[in-house]
């Protein structure tokens, strides 16, 4: 089933601004309007003592930046497909860089509602399962949608998944320098 | 029959039965103490099995038992194949085999019997540190000499890898371990104070730069263009990669005492070492990736490769984040969490571990003379359940450990500390079941692979020992 949907969206005349317009912006604003409904309502739970509940004008500013960050990562993916393409896959075009993205995003921000519930365990928890999901879209998608051969299509899947895991990494650091540097939680440091 | 026109091998068949028979004891404790960490009453009191003798145990099996056995019998195979010659000396090999097994056992056992010289991962005390040095040392004499008595050339850039091993984890352990006896099982060692925290810490990770990264970087180099069927990408890449790792690396011990009594500009140049340290590093990595180039379909059939590959992607993953964890700013939430014990298992499952297994997987049927492993399809449900198992684990602890940090630290409206000690603890559990599961199935994968190298060798046992002749060196190559 998977196969044929990648194979479908491969076929299909969509232009890049149809993609992203259409359907991925939708569901982009997923996590942060979830992200701005659990920190209001709810607050982060740590798992013990009061749960840290933001004002509604922190919530709606810190969602905003949120999702003005996704958009700018789902962009800088596609364009990062669209460089490696040169090289892996000669054939793809600016519109199959936006159907890799398109395809592999949409568990990571439809799993963005977990946001509603706002627990660090439970992030743990459901967080696993929909990146699994995206590993095996994007080596399943890039041979078809960015039409290369297999062995291309690995190499440049792990390069993509280095990338991501990078950036991930890159996010855990930043933000903690954030807090040591007295941006967002009251450390004492 | 001339036996120099062959390659010996039955001392690295013992070693790599020795590596499965640590890797399940060793794994087995590590579950335990994960075990021990939701359900303390597992204990039950004896003392032997406590949290504070058992963790070293588990250190000391996997790291030394495990992992140390591995790499003996990889360079006692790959040196003889790299330089077309018989190792120097068989009968000092199998000492080194043996000794090495039971310097490991006596050590361990002695630290279950509680008595540790409380320096991390260099816990023996000193007559076994002493036997351990005798067995290194041949170790050394075994695998120099056969590069001495080489019939080709060029030195292999795994060899290059093994020779820094050996060379700077005798330097290691011999100074980190210099100490007085003041009775046959016990010692004070001759440094003080926070010389003593610096020199610990010198030697505790480059035992982890020399005997965890740069001993299976020899493993890996000489596995994968073996099983990928292709040349290194870049050879010169490879030795550059090697010289820079061997500079950088040595300097980067102190980011594991940041904020604590040592000079500032210690725990500054260990920053920046480290963060260097990326460079070599990904380097090697980059290598990897494009000598796979053209090799990928050999994926699907290989399980093996698949092992290598990821543990690929993991010492990629964990050469970043180590030095990112480094960095003074992120160390301050990091450090006392369990964001440090899952970047060191992220590390010691992903990279080592799988690399190890990739080996022994692709070693073994050779080393029995066949072509086939008993079951492929054992060996794939491994891969996967292995995989499961550290990314569990893993994903557990960055949660476990950004929320340790940040309640660690966080302050009230008052300026107190907003969580108890009880809190934090309570806060953990949850994760640490988690933990306990990703062990598990890291555990049940290394006892499938356990089986299925046993049947394997039940399989073809009769045609032991399988003579591989030496090939002759290219013309042009030769010493």
């Amino acid at each position: 089933m998977i196969q044929a949907s990648i194979k479908r969206l491969a076929d299909s005349q969509y232009s890049p601004a149809q993609l992203f317009f259409g359907f991925s912006v939708w569901l982009i604003l997923i996590p942060p309007i979830s992200a701005f409904y659990g920190t209001y309502q709810y607050g982060w739970s740590m798992g013990i003592g009061e749960p840290i509940r933001l004002s509604l004008a922190e919530s709606i500013s810190i969602s905003i930046f949120y999702a003005l960050a996704l958009m700018a990562a789902w962009f800088v993916t596609a364009l990062v497909i669209k460089w490696m393409a040169s090289i892996y896959a000669p054939d793809a075009n600016l519109k199959d860089a936006f159907a890799v993205v398109t395809l592999v995003t949409t568990p990571i921000m439809l799993g963005g509602i977990a946001h509603i519930y706002p627990s660090v365990l439970f992030h743990v928890i459901v967080i696993p399962p929909i990146f699994a999901l995206s590993g095996y879209l994007l080596f399943a998608s890039i041979p078809v949608l960015l039409k290369t051969d297999y062995d291309r299509g690995v190499f440049m899947g792990c390069s993509l998944l280095g990338y991501v895991v990078t950036g991930f990494l890159c996010f855990l650091g930043i933000i903690s320098i954030a807090w040591v540097q007295g941006i967002g939680l009251n450390l004492g440091v | 029959m001339n036996k120099n026109l062959y390659y010996t091998d039955s001392a690295t068949v013992f070693l790599i039965a020795c590596t499965m028979i640590w890797a399940v004891i060793g794994m087995s404790a590590g579950v335990y103490l994960a075990a021990e960490l939701v359900m303390p009453h597992l204990n039950f009191d004896i003392a032997q099995i406590t949290f504070g003798r058992l963790r070293p145990f588990h250190t000391n099996a996997v790291i030394f038992g495990f992992g140390g056995s591995a790499l003996i019998a990889t360079a006692f195979y790959s040196v003889q194949r790299t330089c077309h010659v018989r190792l120097f000396s068989p009968k000092l090999a199998w000492i080194v085999a043996i000794g090495w097994q039971i310097g490991v056992a006596a050590g361990v056992s002695s630290l279950l019997m509680g008595y540790t010289s409380s320096k991390e991962y260099a816990e023996f005390e000193w007559p076994i540190d002493i036997a351990v040095t005798i067995v290194w040392v041949s170790f050394a004499i075994v695998f120099f000499g056969t590069l001495a008595t080489r019939k080709i050339r060029p030195i292999y850039v795994s060899n290059w890898f093994y020779g820094a091993l050996i060379i700077v984890v005798a330097m290691l352990h011999i100074v980190n371990n210099l100490a007085i006896p003041y009775s046959w099982m016990q010692s004070y060692p001759i440094y003080e104070g926070t010389q003593d925290a610096i020199v610990q810490w010198w030697y505790g990770h480059n035992a982890v730069g020399f005997f965890l990264t740069a001993g299976f970087l020899g493993m890996f180099y000489y596995t994968l263009p073996k099983q990928a069927g292709r040349p290194v990408w870049s050879y010169r890449l490879s030795v550059i990669a090697f010289w820079a790792f061997i500079y950088t690396y040595i300097w980067v011990g102190p980011h594991h005492l940041h904020y604590t009594s040592i000079p500032d500009w210690l725990m500054t140049v260990a920053m920046v070492m480290s963060v260097i340290l990326i460079l070599p590093s990904w380097a090697t990595m980059v290598n990897a990736v494009m000598t796979m180039s053209g090799a990928w379909d050999k994926l699907r059939t290989d399980p093996g490769m698949k092992f290598v590959v990821v543990s690929m992607i993991f010492y990629a993953m964990s050469t970043f984040e180590g030095p990112m964890l480094a960095i003074k700013s992120v160390n301050v939430i990091s450090h006392y969490t369990d964001w440090t014990v899952g970047h060191v298992h992220s590390g010691a499952l992903g990279w080592n571990a799988f690399v190890t297994f990739g080996t022994l997987y692709f070693l073994v049927p050779k080393l029995l003379g066949t072509t086939e492993l008993f079951s492929k399809r054992l060996a794939n449900v491994h891969f996967w359940i292995a995989l499961m198992g550290v990314l569990l684990y893993i994903v557990a602890l960055w949660g476990s450990g950004v929320a340790q940090g940040v309640m660690n630290l966080a302050l009230n409206d008052y300026g107190h500390l907003n969580y108890s000690f009880i809190d934090i603890m309570l806060v953990t559990i949850p994760y640490h079941w988690i933990r306990l599961v990703g062990g598990l199935l890291f555990l049940s994968g290394a006892l499938l692979m356990t089986y299925n190298l046993y049947r394997t060798y039940a399989a073809s046992k009769s045609a032991l020992p399988v003579l591989v002749k030496i090939p002759k060196v290219h013309a042009g190559n030769e010493i």
